[in-house]
């Protein structure tokens, strides 16, 4: 991102060049900052070069307009590409933001900054409340409230993750996928519309409750993220993954400190969920406290390989980085993923055994970390949790959740302290129903 | 300006002991740039502030600095050009000589002294001055032995000394990381105003990640003897401490990346 600076017309002008990401928003931020606290108190942002703007740009872009607007100052934005003026128009942001100079009316916004709380769909995990069934699973207290007895997931399956290993993924062959309110999918994916735009930057991404979150490959240090906003849904370009329309049955909640173990594996954790919702497949939410994360994270753009296998040693080093101990202990997580018992050929390679070799569990999980903060007990409500957690910290990375039962040297699988599991049964077409 | 191309060294060469210390090692510093060097030990990086001052002569490549081709220049003769603070605060000045003698040789740095030099009042003066600017009450003290000086006073003073004649060159290498929290702040502040007064073109050798990221407009982070990442630009003004933290933590876990863990990956990523 470059940013130059220039007084025009008793106005400070800021001219941005570049991705409005969470990669450089607090840059961008901080350039801002830098005018405000030197006096400048009418800033005009030029996006003549800005063609995206994630909602991390947004926040930033929110946050310095209230600020100025209380201090009688003013930001606006000038000159702004088709591209950006379209996620400000969808954002309901434009009207707030966007300077006109000529007389062509602004197009029509919502007159508000609408919060995703506030404008998205309500899920539709909402029912009336009834206890919760509660029971000790390994130790660990476990409770189930029943949300939607009828409540199901479509899983649909996005590309073929088998090209990864012959290095053979198309930017070009991706599948953009609009993640309103009521789909979860994890896979390998970028934001961003075209394929010369998103080439370079497929990594772990995730998606749940009109929110998604994605690692970029390009030497990014930070999750990009997109939040519903107003008329404004995330999209992802997924290389390959798992994605699920629908909503879930079932909350649980865990608690595993007077435990044996003081944890308890997220396989384990899944396996309670499955036998819980009496079924054999289920897409999963989990927000949870981390007891410690075992899983890898791309290095580069699989859609960057030109036919190379990234499985090649020690050429692997240069794709993959695992954690090599438990990192992220005391985090907050957020998982997305699916686990099925018996998969069909066509699922079966979008999922690798999770927990112990003895009885592995096929799943795919992505979680995405965050600054540990305490979770409410309860009943909780998915979106607002996930919009919460969003609205307050960024996501420190995502990675790809693996089990390593390598003798001896081996980690184990992730473990988690306390936390809530949203569960719905799967429905795969490529299978018969599972219950 | 500093231009360092394909740099290489290696010691104990042939030997059970043999470290290659720089691998092609190529940098080229803009004049009054401000170059700060971060790796794990065993990096390279005081390897490479060693090549450039003279303490050994590099394998191949060539030092230029000033358009001048320092490369087989003694360490003594580079002197002229360079100022220098070692991390050790007692290696920087003579003990028991005063003061005022310490800096009297700075400011004569580089010209014939013999038997004739003095220490006038004029000159005197000029010490003075110039150490009262550090608030640590020494200009009244000019005839104590520098000796009985704490820790950070002898590194805020070397640092005056290193820089008095305003070198070509500054080489800082971890000046402060033997000073206790409060002399190392210190340390850093003299270090920020002189850089930017004189402008002088610096490389500097750190461990912490926020000096890192506070002073400087240039940051490469070194691996065996090579340079792994050159921030400098949008890069280099975005970068926080947990940032590089994190660039440190994956040069870790790429090399823990053994054939067994490929074979783990192959099995379990998707």
């Amino acid at each position: 991102m470059e940013i130059t600076t220039h007084i025009h017309e008793e106005r400070c002008v800021l001219e941005l060049n570049g991705r409005l990401d969470a990669n450089w928003s607090e840059h961008v931020g901080q350039a801002i900052e830098t005018a405000i606290r030197s006096g400048q108190h009418h800033l005009d942002l030029d996006f003549g070069k800005i063609h995206y703007v994630s909602s991390a740009g947004l926040r930033i872009l929110i946050k310095y307009f209230k600020q100025l607007k209380s201090a009688r100052g003013s930001l606006r934005i000038v000159r702004p590409t088709a591209d950006a003026l379209e996620i400000l128009n969808l954002s309901g942001m434009s009207s707030l933001l966007v300077h006109h100079p000529s007389p062509t009316p602004a197009p029509p916004t919502s007159p508000a900054i609408a919060s995703a709380t506030a404008t998205a769909t309500a899920p539709a995990t909402a029912t009336a409340p009834t206890p919760p069934r509660e029971w000790q699973h390994e130790g660990v207290a476990m409770a189930a409230y029943e949300l939607d007895p009828q409540a199901r997931l479509t899983l649909e399956l996005v590309g073929h993750p088998e090209n990864f290993g012959q290095g053979s993924l198309q930017a070009a062959e991706s599948t953009v996928v609009r993640c309103a309110s009521d789909v979860i999918a994890v896979g390998l994916g970028a934001f961003g519309r075209h394929a010369d735009d998103t080439r370079t930057r497929f990594g772990e991404s995730l998606a749940v409750a009109g929110t998604a979150l994605s690692m970029p490959t390009d030497g990014s240090s930070l999750p990009d993220y997109q939040v519903t906003e107003a008329s404004l849904v995330p999209e992802l370009s997924l290389l390959y993954g798992l994605v699920a329309r629908g909503a879930f049955r079932h909350l649980l909640r865990f608690e595993a400190a007077a435990s044996p173990r003081g944890t308890l594996g997220l396989s384990s954790l899944l396996n309670a969920a499955l036998e819980n919702t009496a079924t054999g497949a289920a897409g999963f939410v989990i927000l949870a406290e981390s007891a410690g994360l075992v899983g890898a994270t791309l290095r580069q753009s699989p859609a960057l390989a030109g036919g190379r296998s990234p499985w090649e040693f020690p050429a692997i080093r240069d794709w993959l980085s695992f954690t090599t101990e438990r990192t992220d202990e005391r985090s907050v997580i957020l998982i997305t993923g699916f686990a099925v018992r018996t998969p069909s050929p066509a699922t079966a390679p979008f999922l690798r055994p999770l927990g112990s070799t003895a009885s592995p569990l096929p799943a795919h999980c992505h979680a995405a970390v965050f600054p540990y903060r305490p979770l409410p007990k309860g009943r909780l409500d998915l979106m607002e949790s996930v919009t919460s957690l969003l609205g307050t910290d960024s996501a420190q990375t995502v990675l790809h959740l693996m089990s390593d039962d390598r003798p001896f040297e081996g980690l184990g699988e992730t473990d988690l302290m306390r936390g809530a599991c949203w569960v719905g049964p799967l429905d795969d077409p490529s299978t018969p129903r599972a219950n | 300006m500093l231009e360092v191309v394909d740099l290489l060294k290696t010691f104990n060469p042939g030997t059970p002991n043999e470290v290659r210390a720089l691998r092609s090692v190529t940098l080229r510093l803009e004049p009054s740039s401000f170059l700060i060097i971060i790796g794990t030990n065993g990096s390279g990086k005081s390897t490479l502030l060693n090549a450039v001052a003279g303490t050994f002569l590099v394998d191949t490549g060539t030092i230029t600095l000033a358009g001048q081709n320092i490369t087989r220049w003694p360490e003594h003769r580079r002197a002229r050009l360079i100022g220098r603070v070692f991390q050790n605060p007692f290696s920087g000045t003579a003990p028991s000589m005063s003061i005022a003698e310490n800096l009297a040789l700075a400011a004569r740095r580089g010209q014939p002294r013999g038997f004739g030099w003095t220490l006038n009042r004029r000159l005197r003066e000029e010490l003075r001055e110039r150490i009262r600017s550090l608030n640590m009450g020494l200009e009244n003290r000019l005839d104590n032995a520098i000796g009985s000086l704490s820790g950070g006073q002898r590194q805020a003073l070397t640092l005056i000394m290193a820089s008095w004649l305003k070198p070509e060159l500054l080489l800082l290498d971890e000046h402060t990381a033997a000073l206790d929290p409060k002399s190392a702040d210190q340390v850093i502040r003299l270090t920020h105003e002189i850089i930017e007064r004189d402008r002088l073109t610096t490389l500097m050798v750190t461990h912490s990640m926020q000096q890192a990221v506070h002073l400087g407009d240039r940051i490469i982070m070194m691996h065996k003897g090579q340079i792994l990442h050159d921030l400098q630009g949008p890069e280099r003004a975005r970068v926080r401490p947990e940032d590089l933290l994190r660039r440190f933590d994956d040069v870790r876990r790429r090399e823990q990346l053994d054939p067994a863990v490929a074979e783990l990956l192959q099995q379990r990523y998707v």
